[in-house]
């Protein structure tokens, strides 16, 4: 009993890690902290969803076919709503004003498209159960946990040895200088939302089959992913995993063994109690002011 | 400046007089009735995340139109005007507002959102409005309002049926709860726990979960761990699959007993082959029954609302309260005010109209049906396995 809700308790984990990952990429690189993140991928999930009911249309290649509008909506974000906030001087209030406002305008327009009814998203990856010891997980969870993880190390890759890596690391420590060494920073922003709207794109592809598609699936998945990151410190991505494992292990565990109807509320509880210890989060790098 | 003062005083009792005297000039005639029409009101979630409960409004609407056609009621043809609420209680406020001051509307049909009901319960008991509504709530019911009635069961009086039918027909011994914690979840429960404890049962285990929650994973073990052989899901056909698809992978079998909420076709499109064998209750006929009453709704839904579908439960409820509300009008003859509208309503005993099976209200009682249908899903699809059973007394 214990393992297995060990095992559910990291399948739904590194859910939360998934979907957290994108949002994190964008806070390092534009520090806008993205709460629209969660519904524009129900909104490519619609995307994908509308391309497999199409007849012709293979199922990679509607998978494909969802990531590419991933990538150009986070590029159509970032051009016609970050920059000319970020042109006009918007700090990081405002952006969470304009990511809410966003996210209200995407959640009415994906009403308005595909109506506000519950669907069945088509499996594109097996859920049936794999069996080891008396433990189960389900494939589709199974391969969460690992693609996110692959995910991580790819993105590790990514920072320490390509030149755009490199350049959001050295944008999101200090904006001015990167401009002064020469970064095409609006290149370098649009590449960046692009990348978290398909991560974010890949997250509601894998969720989906555990909350179904409707327009309002992704809130409290967001809602959880955002605990974990802050749990694990926002601005690490091994800290996104750390804290989001966590936050899942919590809940299965504290579901199972003091309240089932309570366990967000002590998960919660949890985290504040690690903030008032830690105020950046497990793994996140210190607030140090150099006077 | 002495003569000034007193003729500001003369002025005031005289515009104090004018005041108390208007009153008894306003209630001359009823608010919302006109020689040939009658306005009713409903405030339904046309947009937002819950508009597809804006389905009952649409139910009613059809009723209405449909009886416009045949000359109406009485002499007087049915005006229906639905508002949007969102199902937002700050809205659901101001709509009933605008309906009663502005509008001026007769009545109210079809209401479906507790806390926006609740909110202006007794706002409308204190204008003397009638509402026939889809409420399941127990704050709305019991004790009974004067003017607030609904056409669909209680969620407390399911609870009655369902515990009963569980011990007695599904030989249920050991029995888990998986519940909404939420208001009808609660109501639900109120039900059950009062026949098990009647009856020397006690549930082996509970299980909650909240909005928040994103999967049932430990609810599941906790059920699992408890080796019940039945499993009450008090939860809507939104929750339930994930706690069935979770139940079938750990290899959970007891037999499911859900609410009514899942008696819906989008139950199997959702859990697929793990929603094989669910028992479920229903308030409402069969949505393919060759009863008059049934192939009149499915008539008149089409042909109102042609890109809708008939074969659900929201529309139903929705045209079940015109129903209603269409024969207590009738039978309250020409003269019609809110009070004769009361005491006509508390005449339907048993009563076979509208989709509702053997409608009731008395003066203690605004609950009109306490009697549930039992199905299964078999074989991929939902089949009738009990008629009504039917309950008198309550508490």
């Amino acid at each position: 009993m214990l393992f297995q809700a060990v095992i559910s308790g990291l399948a739904i984990g590194s859910t939360y890690a998934l979907t957290a990952l994108g949002m994190v990429m964008i806070y390092k690189t534009s520090h806008v902290l993205n709460f629209a993140h969660g519904e524009k991928a129900m909104f490519t999930t619609f995307i994908a969803f509308s391309l497999l009911g199409a007849p012709h249309v293979p199922v990679w290649g509607a998978v494909l076919l969802a990531l590419l509008s991933a990538v150009f909506i986070g590029f159509g974000v970032e051009l016609l709503i970050i920059r000319p906030a970020r042109k006009r001087g918007a700090n990081e209030g405002t952006y969470v004003l304009i990511m809410l406002g966003f996210f209200l305008a995407i959640e009415g327009v994906a009403g308005w498209i595909w109506g506000t009814s519950v669907h069945r998203f088509p499996q594109i990856i097996s859920d049936a159960p794999i069996r080891f010891g008396g433990l189960v997980i389900s494939t589709d969870a199974l391969v969460t946990l690992l693609i996110t993880c692959l995910l991580m190390v790819v993105l590790y890759l990514f920072f320490q040895f390509t030149l755009t890596g490199m350049a959001m690391r050295a944008m999101s420590e200090n904006l001015d200088g990167s401009l002064l060494m020469g970064i095409r920073a609006n290149r370098i922003f649009l590449a960046a939302w692009g990348m978290a709207c398909a991560l974010g794109a890949t997250a509601g592809l894998l969720v989906v089959n555990i909350t179904y598609l409707y327009p309002g699936m992704m809130l409290p998945v967001l809602l959880k992913a955002m605990a974990g990151a802050i749990l694990g410190g926002f601005d690490s991505y091994p800290g996104v995993l750390l804290g989001c494992l966590l936050l899942g292990l919590a809940e299965s565990l504290i579901g199972l063994y003091i309240s089932t109807e309570l366990k967000v509320v002590f998960a919660f509880l949890m985290i504040t109690v690690v903030l008032l210890v830690r105020p950046t989060g497990i793994m996140g790098s210190k607030n140090i002011h150099k006077v | 400046m002495q003569t000034k003062r007193v003729g500001w005083g003369l002025f005031m009792i005289a515009a104090l007089a004018v005041l108390l005297l208007l009153p008894v000039r306003a209630g001359a005639e009823t608010q919302g009735v006109t020689d040939d029409s009658v306005l009713v009101g409903s405030y339904q979630a046309l947009s937002g995340p819950q508009s597809i409960v804006s389905l009952v409004g649409k139910g009613a609407d059809a009723y209405f139109k449909m009886v416009n056609e045949k000359g109406g009621i009485n002499g007087r043809k049915i005006n229906f005007i639905m508002e949007d609420d969102q199902y937002q209680v700050a809205r659901t406020v101001a709509a009933v507002k605008k309906f009663v001051e502005r509008d001026r509307v007769f009545a109210l049909v079809g209401g479906m959102n507790t806390a926006g009901v609740m909110a202006t319960i007794q706002y409308t008991e204190q204008k003397k409005v009638l509402q026939i509504t889809g409420m399941a709530s127990s704050k709305f019911l019991f004790p009974p309002m004067k003017y607030g009635f609904s056409v669909r069961p209680a969620s407390y009086v399911t609870g009655l049926i369902m515990a009963n039918y569980a011990l007695d027909k599904l030989g249920a011994k050991r029995i888990g709860i998986f519940y909404y914690d939420s208001s009808y979840g609660l109501d639900t429960m109120d039900g059950l726990m009062k026949v098990f404890k009647e009856r020397g049962v006690e549930p082996v285990a509970k299980a909650a979960f909240t909005s928040q929650d994103v999967e049932f994973s430990s609810q599941a073990l906790l059920l699992k761990d408890a080796k019940p052989d039945t499993v009450i899901l008090v939860s809507s056909f939104r929750d339930s699959p994930r706690l069935l698809t979770e139940a079938e992978k750990i290899g959970f079998k007891p037999t499911f007993f859900g609410i009514t909420e899942n008696n819906t076709p989008v139950l199997l499109k959702l859990a697929g082959k793990a929603a094989e064998g669910v028992v479920m209750p229903s308030s409402l006929p069969q949505p393919n029954s060759d009863m008059p009453q049934m192939a009149e709704y499915r008539k008149a839904f089409s042909q109102y609302y042609p890109k809708e579908n008939a074969f659900n439960s929201l529309p139903m409820i929705g045209w079940s309260a015109a129903m209603t509300f269409g024969e207590a009008l009738k039978r309250a003859g020409r003269d019609v005010t809110p009070d004769k509208m009361v005491e006509a309503l508390e005449s339907i005993k048993n009563w076979d109209g509208g989709l509702a099976y053997r409608l009731t209200f008395a003066p203690d009682r605004r609950d009109g049906q306490r009697a549930l249908r039992m199905c299964q899903v078999k074989e991929g699809k939902i089949v009738q396995i009990e008629d009504f059973i039917e309950i008198d007394k309550v508490k």
